[in-house]
């Protein structure tokens, strides 16, 4: 197992001054690959404040980031990190999937059994999420004793056995994004088209699937509010994924409304499942099931292997007291907090 | 939640409901906030529905009256029904591959 856990947290010889690469791109100037790097990896070993850095992300929401520049952002933060070769430990092709977020996205859930019913395995690594509704991994547990932190081994022998897999971290990933994002949400510097494509692609990147398909949500209840940003988003995304080796499909979904009916830990839950058993609300049935146009390639058509999904316990969650505009009395429900401190965030959400 | 009048439902602001079910106790406003896994909304009509006055748009799952009570207003604000038919927006907009 050791193989494809592989730390490649390479030292830069680089002699780099903050401050000037600050006022480098303060003055509209490109950084080479070297000097990205070097900043990224002494950043995440703390030998960077976080003023400098934060002044730097400001002088690229001004300046921007070339794509040469978001390319090699992103392959220093992977390799700030521990990386993962699902496909190596394998033997064969995995698939990932990720959303920007939305309010009912519980595509994942759904999603999952879809594609490794066709013969392909899904292997996601989520958040939790701040935000509306959490991230998946929180919608999972609202299924008493669903179990979300695997070791690496017991997610590499799920996805074998089982064919999907949803999972917290198991490694070390991209650590440097972990403190870059957290330093963003505080200095305003959230909303960065290059710096939002290179934080969830390196996480996709490190976690080592060779197909990555993106969800990025468009309208209201979304972080891009207009289809021609998000498509600028997918597009510097696919760049990145492309330029790594890696076959990314990005799909522009509506988010004006919430997706599907359910909003909600267990209601999203229940619905995944009643829209897995074909018994779902059209719009939310529609994204899982149908092949985009022009998308042939997307995994979830493929295969014609009938490869059955060994299921986990059938959901059966815990329920609140449901109210039609005047409530009654509550019944208790049980109350089950994260079992984890380390709060996993999914990107750009 | 009911409907108030007959008509088409025109807008359901999803960042609205999202907003609801956060206060519901669904979301986390710092990262150290437990979740209420019990929680949420269902928006049974939605974009393009033909309501009647009377008709069941949402249903809030709350923990208690107070909390319902706050949400199904907030619900109820995402909703907007109008006569005409809303344009047509699909759930696939566009796709890069």
């Amino acid at each position: 197992m050791q193989a494809f856990v592989e730390r490649v947290r390479r030292d830069s010889q680089i002699v780099m001054r903050p401050a000037e690469l600050i006022e480098q791109k303060r003055n509209g100037g490109e950084h080479d690959a070297a000097e990205l790097s070097g900043l990224v990896l002494a950043y995440a070993r703390d030998e960077v404040p976080d003023y400098q850095m934060a002044a730097w992300c400001m002088a690229i929401f001004f300046q921007g980031l070339t794509a040469r520049e978001t390319h090699a952002l992103t392959d220093a933060m992977v390799r700030s990190g521990e990386t993962i070769d699902l496909g190596a430990a394998l033997g064969r092709k995995v698939v990932d999937k990720h959303s920007t977020g939305g309010v009912g996205d519980k595509t994942s859930i759904a999603v999952g059994p879809i594609v490794a019913a066709c013969g392909v395995p899904l292997g996601k690594m989520s958040g939790r999420g701040l935000g509306h509704t959490g991230g998946t991994l929180d919608k999972l547990e609202s299924i008493p004793g669903f179990r979300v932190e695997l070791t690496t081994e017991e997610l590499v022998a799920q996805l074998r056995d089982v064919g999907m897999a949803i999972v917290g971290q198991t490694a070390d990933l991209v650590p440097a994004d972990k403190k870059l994002y957290a330093l963003r949400d505080v200095t305003a510097t959230v909303d960065i088209v290059p710096l939002i494509a290179s934080s969830i692609m390196s996480k996709k990147l490190a976690a080592g699937a060779q197909a990555i398909v993106l969800d990025v949500k468009v309208g209201d209840g979304a972080f891009m509010k207009t289809l021609d940003d998000a498509r600028v988003l997918a597009e510097q995304m696919r760049e990145i994924g492309t330029m790594a080796g890696r076959e990314v499909t990005c799909l522009l979904t509506d988010m004006d409304q919430p997706l599907g009916r359910a909003v909600g830990h267990a209601l999203e839950v229940h619905e995944a499942r009643d829209t897995v058993r074909g018994d779902g609300p059209g719009d939310f049935t529609e994204l899982v099931s149908r092949r985009p146009p022009g998308c042939s390639h997307i995994p979830i058509s493929g295969s014609t292997s009938r490869r059955a999904v060994a299921g986990r316990r059938p959901p059966s969650t815990t329920e609140a007291h449901s109210t039609r505009s005047s409530a009654g009395s509550a019944r208790r429900a049980a109350t089950r907090a994260p079992t984890r401190s380390s709060l996993l965030r999914s990107g750009g959400s | 939640m009911s409907a108030t009048r007959d008509g088409i439902v025109t807008r359901l602001g999803a960042r609205d409901i999202g907003n609801a079910a956060l206060e519901l106790g669904a979301g986390r406003r710092t990262k150290a906030d437990t979740i209420d896994h019990a929680v949420g909304v269902l928006c049974f009509a939605k974009r393009g529905d033909t309501v009647l006055a009377g008709d069941d748009l949402a249903e809030v799952h709350a923990r208690d009256d107070e909390a319902a009570e706050r949400a199904a207003a907030a619900v109820l604000e995402a909703y907007t029904i109008g006569d005409a038919a809303p344009a047509e927006r699909g759930i696939l907009l566009d796709v890069v591959a």
